[in-house]
C-alpha cells in the first residue's frame, strides 16, 4: 500500500483513528493526509463525530441525577 | 379472537389457517423489505468517490471544537435528534459501542454478528452521523 487515495484511507479510517494499523500502512495513510486537505478535514470530523457521540451521553447522564452546576464541573474536573 | 371465531363460522377451518399464513408470510416479508430498505438508507449517507479514489466532495473541518459544540444544550440536542435520524442497526451499534463502550466482542455476541461486520457497522454508522451534522456543524449552532 504505497499509493493511498482518498477511498482506501476512508475505508480504514476507523482502524486509523484506533490506531490498528501496520507501521507501513499507517506510514503511507499519514503521507496522502499530507497532501490531502479534504481527507484532514473528514478526519478532524470523524473523530469530532466520535467525541460528540460520547459527550452527548456524558451530559445526559450528568443531567440525569439532577446534579447541581458545580458538581457536574467537578466531575468533568475529575473525568480529565 | 372474537374476530376470528367469526370467521371461522363463514369459512372452512383450512381456508382460515391459509388467510392466517399468509398474513404471517407477509409480514415476515414486510419486515425483511423494511430491514433491507434501512440497512440501504445509511448508503446515501457515505462519502462518494470519483473512479480516481477521490473523494467526489471535498471535506471541509467545523468551525468548533466537540467541547466547544457540548457546551450548549441546543447543540446537544441537535446531535440527539441526528443519532435518532441513523437507521436502527447504526444506531443500536452506535449506542453500545460508542456510547455505551461496551467490547465489541460482547457486542457482536450479543447482536448476533461477526466482529468484522460490527466494525463495518460501526465505522458506517460514524460515517453517516458525520453527514447528517456537517451541515450544521460548518457553521455555528
Ligand atoms: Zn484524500
Amino acid at each position: 500500500m504505497s499509493h493511498v487515495t482518498c477511498i482506501e484511507l476512508i475505508a480504514f479510517l476507523d482502524s486509523y483513528v484506533d490506531d490498528e494499523l501496520d507501521a507501513e500502512t499507517r506510514h503511507s495513510f499519514d503521507l496522502h493526509l499530507l497532501v490531502c486537505p479534504s481527507c484532514r478535514a473528514y478526519l478532524a470530523t470523524y473523530r469530532e463525530t466520535i467525541e460528540l457521540v460520547r459527550g452527548t451521553a456524558e451530559q445526559e447522564e450528568e443531567l440525569a441525577h439532577d446534579s447541581p452546576a458545580e458538581l457536574i464541573e467537578a466531575m468533568k474536573r475529575v473525568k480529565r | 379472537m372474537a374476530a376470528f371465531r367469526a370467521i371461522g363460522e363463514f369459512n372452512s377451518e383450512s381456508r382460515v389457517s391459509t388467510w392466517l399464513h399468509r398474513i404471517a408470510v407477509n409480514c415476515a416479508l414486510m419486515k425483511l423489505r423494511i430491514r433491507a430498505r434501512r440497512e440501504k438508507d445509511v448508503d446515501a449517507l457515505l462519502p462518494a468517490f470519483e473512479a480516481d479514489g477521490n473523494q467526489q466532495q471535498s471535506s471541509v473541518g467545523w468551525t468548533e471544537t466537540a467541547e466547544e459544540i457540548l457546551q450548549r444544550e441546543q447543540a446537544r440536542a441537535l446531535v440527539r435528534r441526528c443519532i435518532d435520524q441513523l437507521p436502527e442497526p447504526y444506531r443500536i451499534v452506535l449506542v453500545l459501542r460508542d456510547i455505551e463502550q461496551l467490547p465489541a466482542d460482547i457486542v457482536a455476541e450479543k447482536l448476533k454478528i461477526t466482529r468484522d461486520n460490527l466494525k463495518v457497522k460501526l465505522h458506517r454508522a460514524r460515517q453517516a452521523l458525520r453527514t447528517l451534522l456537517d451541515p450544521h456543524m460548518r457553521g455555528a449552532i
